[in-house]
């Protein structure tokens, strides 16, 4: 067959080259196994939806995006109500809290599982039975019903070692209430989220009769005629409306017209990263499309060695398609090697994100379910129809090409001189292209590699060498709060004095220095308030400075290497009823007490409703800077006040520890005077002060390794593309350069001339380049912040980077043609 | 076309008589995959200023790369070659540009004109390089050469639209443009039908009547007798240097 013979050809023309053909192999290995990659990435992570039985997509319903702190936000369990009775958009709707609950007898070992309260319509919702006892049913929700459990497989098979008679059994929870197991879910059922164990959420919740501090978040399913940009336009106009029935006190809910958002459950749980997975994806087409070029470049410049050859066989009378499929089958080779190289450079980068993520919820064990990434069909799909589409895109640039080119000419003159206008212009577009893709991709690369480094490695201003840090839960049978009666001092008083007893018995112990007591640790946290300095309140509530606010216990700074400024540290006067001082940190003092009058100032929580007069905080002392919060945006965590917590007597607070020694050693240690002072206390998220400032940062962390591999590979593809463009373009007009020679042009006039036409492509494709970074970081921008220091380097050195990169390009195949005596030149072929 | 016989300075010859071009014991080797080809060999040779030679010989006994070294193309690998005058060995790259610019006209047997520029583009192309030359004088010298090879109605096409025939007047129209002391043409009929052939052939006749030097290679032995002397190369050396007698008259 004439087809076997041009296989032949094929095989025989990449198998002379090794060097070439590698090259071009990798580039598009690389770039289809990053498609790839990506692709089952965001696929998984992002764009597929949740579907039970009936197909129909889940989403979630909850509060507005919190963009400060870059975190979900509840709503108001009553609002969710109304929405599911007042509208007809949603088919159905279930609510769920994620939260956390200790088991273990009274005076024995507490553990702590992940609990999901939810409603009971959770397992209709799914469609999900369990496999043993009952569901929830909507009696578990009343007041006063049977505190009772759906536990999970995994529960039952590892704490309760898979007892047969286990349903019905009470067990105890949260210290020494009792509950009812009545079910047991099968295994691998994790939703809403992953949990060892269903609770029902309260009657309050699931049916508020007025408007309570309940949080809730919702699974939903809208009815079939409803698509999901209706559902948002339902929920605008419910805004709208939840605005204006809202009393001052609650007028802060719905800010701007924005509360209730839907999104695709998958989208909701990461919404903080959207735009740096959009960013992501759109990087990756761009090296796709790169390599692409690239590779179509190299085979471009392959054909133009050979043109002559390919004249002859026009000359000879081959057919069109016939030609064409010979340029095709290199491209098809390559490709397709490329791809089954690309396949496994996919999957062992899939391996290692499953082990990043698996690593982000080792402690706590929130993993969403779904995120467990593997190449599907659709995956290959994809790479089968991007094979297809680079064979065509490779294969048809030189193909079309050449079959352009005026082969009379050619064959008469038998020189390159012939090469048409097109074949010029082809290789011109392919400079601009090459350049703006270049500049795209390297630009956004660097942008998120900086920002994703460098908020990896903030420094939170703590130390975190042999610091221990775990959270602490009391039980609410044994620490009751109840709030506006007279006792809900003596509570707040009780609460407190549990910390300092435990931290009496910890220093006791000789592997530990100090213990301290914060509601979030630097690192962690962040919750953003507007505060108002007295006598400078700004008009509106919202452009009053705002701080991050923690709880913290006094006189144990120095168990984070923190330091008093100014003033003083809390003690104990802080701790009376009523007491009103507060702790700044020295940024505030810096900004807005640049007289060094902070101590003795007054400040106060900043809200709509200023009826409250009375509640002044005293600043008593300056303290060193830390910072809390979201590492992409260091706004809430730039400003930072304290409270005493000893008038106040959080109910879960997060403790660090200063040890010497061993660290498995101040483990026991901690457990052991926790079980000291009280075995009801629930102990959870032990772990280093270093893992725990790490966990939020892995995600980013890994991602912007994958930036970082975007980049070297940006980098890689940019510069050899670049380079063969350049050369190419050149190498195309050696001829010319030997006849302008012949005639008399001078060595730097021919330099020039090379120089003029790639600056000409230069500030074309830079500006193109530029111009669409910035469109793309306006699409990130929503959920991700970039200092101004990172946009520079981004905007400005990349470009430069390229500039060089095409000078260079141009430069050097020029001065190697000029090098040689004119005559070569003129004789080229 | 017909030769204007009275523009013609008949004792040019006579005044010019000065060496413009000398060649002592020149050698050429070129190296290329562990090959030594000799392409000349001890090669001597003297041009006066007005003389109309051509270069015969088999193929790659070295016309070409006789007329390469000639041309400052290319350097000869041993020897000495004297141009107007000037000594060219240890000339600095842009010596050479300048003296190819103002002193040497090529002539290819490819044309080689860029198709990037338009036919009067082309022929100024050689005048840009010139710092001396004002643009409207640049103009002038091109409507000039425009008129001497018959082609000033398609100053503003592309070589591309033009016939095999036309592109190489163009290219001769380019050569002479700048006024050279020296015409090299390198089979400049070599790709052109025996029609076109002559309408090259006697536009160089005609320029030699106005006084032009001219050193051509061809193939063809009718072409060669048109110049008044012959060189003929065989193996990289000149085996034949002789004067033709019938010059004149095949001229007229
Ligand atoms: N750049 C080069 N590298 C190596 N060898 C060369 C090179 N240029 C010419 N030669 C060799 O030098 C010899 C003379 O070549 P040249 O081109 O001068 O021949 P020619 O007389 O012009 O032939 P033709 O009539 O076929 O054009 C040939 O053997 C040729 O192979
Ligand atoms: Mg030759």
């Amino acid at each position: 067959m004439s087809v076997a013979i041009d296989i032949k050809y094929a095989a025989r023309l990449l198998a002379k080259k090794p060097r070439f053909t590698a090259l071009t192999i990798l580039i598009v290995a690389i770039g289809l196994g990053l498609t790839l990659y990506t692709y089952s990435l965001l696929n998984q992570l992002l764009f597929s939806d949740i579907k039970f039985a009936d197909n129909k997509p889940v989403y979630i319903i909850e509060g507005t995006y919190d963009k400060t702190h870059l975190e979900r936000r509840e709503a108001n369990a009553i609002d969710l109500y109304n929405l599911k009775n007042d509208t007809s958009i949603i088919d159905e709707l279930g609510l769920y809290v994620e939260g956390t609950t200790f088991v273990g007898e009274p005076g024995g070992t507490l553990r702590k599982f992940n609990a999901s309260y939810v409603s009971s319509n959770l397992f209709s919702f799914t469609g999900i039975k369990p496999m043993l006892g009952r569901s929830l049913l909507p009696s578990d929700h009343e007041d006063g019903a049977e505190e009772v459990l759906v536990i999970g497989y995994d529960m039952w098979q590892g704490y309760f070692n898979g007892e047969q008679d286990i349903v019905g059994k009470t067990v105890s929870i949260d210290g020494d209430d009792p509950a009812k197991i009545v079910g047991i879910m099968p295994q691998g059922f994790a939703f809403p989220a992953i949990a060892d164990m269903w609770q029902p959420l309260d009657e309050e919740a699931i049916a508020p009769t007025k408007r309570n501090r309940r949080w809730v978040s919702s699974f939903v399913k809208l009815k079939d005629s409803i698509s999901l940009n209706e559902a948002r336009s339902v929920l605008k106009t419910t805004n709208l409306s939840i605005a204006n029935s809202l009393d001052d006190n609650w007028r802060w809910l719905v800010d701007d017209g924005e509360y209730l958002t839907i999104e695709p459950m998958k989208k909701a749980h990461l919404l903080q990263y959207h735009g740096m997975f959009i960013a992501l994806m759109f990087v990756v087409i761009l090296i796709l499309a790169l390599a692409c070029i690239n590779v179509g470049n190299l085979l471009l410049s392959r054909v133009n060695e050979r043109i002559k050859e390919v004249a002859v066989r026009i000359a000879l009378g081959v057919p069109q398609q016939r030609l064409i499929l010979q340029m095709l089958l290199e491209s098809i080779f390559i490709c397709s090697i490329g791809g089954i190289l690309g396949l496994l450079l996919a999957g062992y980068g899939l391996d290692i994100t499953n082990s990043v993520l698996r690593d982000i919820f080792k402690i706590d064990g929130y993993m969403p379910y779904w995120w467990s990434l593997a190449i599907d069909g659709s995956g290959i799909a994809l790479l089968v129809a991007t094979v297809i589409l680079m064979i065509v895109v490779t294969g048809l640039i030189p193909a079309t090409q050449s079959l352009r080119s005026d082969f009379n000419a050619l064959l008469r003159d038998g020189t390159r001189g012939a090469l048409s206008k097109r074949a010029a212009r082809t290789t011109k577009v392919l400079v601009v292209s090459e350049i703006i893709l270049s500049c795209v991709v390297l630009i956004m690369a660097s942008i998120i590699l900086i920002s994703t480094y460098s908020a990896s490695n903030a420094d939170y201003g703590v130390e975190t060498e042999n610091r221990l840090t775990a959270t602490l839960q009391l039980p609410p049978s044994e620490f009751e709060i109840r709030s506006d009666t007279e006792f809900e001092y003596e509570d707040r008083l009780r609460r407190s004095a549990f910390y300092y007893a435990l931290k009496d018995e910890l220093t006791r112990r000789d592997n530990i220095e100090n213990a301290i007591f914060m509601t979030q640790l630097p690192g962690t946290g962040g919750g953003t308030s507007y505060f108002e300095i007295e006598g400078r309140a700004a008009e509106v509530f919202d452009e009053n400075p705002y701080s991050n606010n923690e709880g913290i216990s006094h006189g144990e700074l120095n168990t984070l290497g923190m330091r008093v400024v100014d003033g003083r540290d809390f003690n104990f006067q802080d701790a009376e009823d009523g007491a009103r001082s507060i702790l700044v940190n020295e940024s505030i003092a810096r900004d807005f007490f640049p007289e060094g009058d902070a101590v003795g100032s007054r400040v106060r929580r900043a809200s709509q409703a200023q009826e409250n007069t009375n509640d002044w905080f005293t600043i008593v002392g300056v303290v060193s800077d830390t910072f809390h919060g979201s590492l992409m945006d260091i706004s809430s965590a730039q400003y930072n006040t304290y409270h005493s917590m000893d008038n106040w007597g959080p109910w879960r607070m997060q403790i660090a520890l200063h040890y010497v020694g061993h660290e498995q050693l101040a483990r026991n240690t901690l457990i052991d005077a926790i079980n000291t002072v009280n075995s009801n206390v629930g102990m959870y998220n032990l772990q280093s002060y270093n893992e725990l400032i790490k966990k939020p940062t892995l995600l980013i962390a890994s991602v912007s390794k994958i930036f970082l591999i975007c980049g070297i590979v940006a980098a890689f593809l940019a510069a050899s593309g670049i380079y063969a463009v350049a050369a190419n373009s050149v190498q195309q007009r050696t001829q010319e350069i030997g006849v302008r020679r012949a005639l008399g042009a001078p060595d730097n006039l021919i330099v020039r001339m090379f120089i003029v036409q790639a600056s000409w492509q230069l500030i074309v494709g830079v500006c193109a380049g530029i111009g669409i970074s910035l469109w793309l970081i306006s699409l990130m921008s929503s959920t991700m912040v970039f200092s101004l220091n990172t946009l520079i380097v981004a905007m400005v050195g990349m470009p430069l980077i390229i500039v060089f990169m095409v000078l260079l390009a141009t430069l050097v195949p020029t001065k190697r043609v000029i090098e040689k005596e004119p005559a070569y030149a003129l004789h080229y072929n | 076309m017909s030769i204007d016989a009275t523009s013609t300075n008949p004792n040019a010859e006579k005044v010019n008589d000065l060496p413009i071009v000398q060649l002592i014991g020149i050698n050429k080797v070129f190296y290329a995959d562990d090959l030594e080809t000799h392409a000349l060999n001890d090669v001597n040779l003297q041009i006066t200023k007005g003389e109309y030679i051509s270069i015969t010989g088999p193929s790659g006994c070295g016309k070409s790369t006789l007329l390469s070294l000639l041309g400052l193309l290319d350097t000869a690998t041993g020897g000495e070659y004297t141009l107007a005058g000037h000594n060219t060995h240890g000339l600095s790259r842009e010596e050479r540009a300048a003296i190819r610019n103002k002193e040497i006209g090529f002539v290819f047997q490819a044309f080689n004109l860029i198709s990037d520029l338009s036919v009067a583009e082309n022929i100024e192309l050689p005048l840009t390089y010139r710092n001396d030359i004002s643009k409207a004088l640049r103009q002038s010298m091109v409507e000039d050469a425009l008129q001497k090879v018959d082609m000033q109605h398609r100053a503003n096409h592309y070589p591309s639209q033009l016939s095999g025939g036309q592109q190489q007047r163009v290219a001769v129209a380019r050569a002479i443009a700048g006024n050279p002391s020296l015409i090299l043409a390198d089979e400049p009929t070599g790709n052109l039908d025996s029609k076109n052939a002559a309408v090259v052939m006697s536009l160089l006749d005609q320029l030699h009547q106005q006084g032009a030097t001219i050193c051509m290679v061809t193939h063809d032995p009718k072409s060669a007798l048109r110049a008044q002397r012959t060189i003929e190369i065989f193996d990289g050396k000149i085996v034949v240097d002789q004067i033709n007698e019938v010059t004149q008259a095949i001229a007229v």
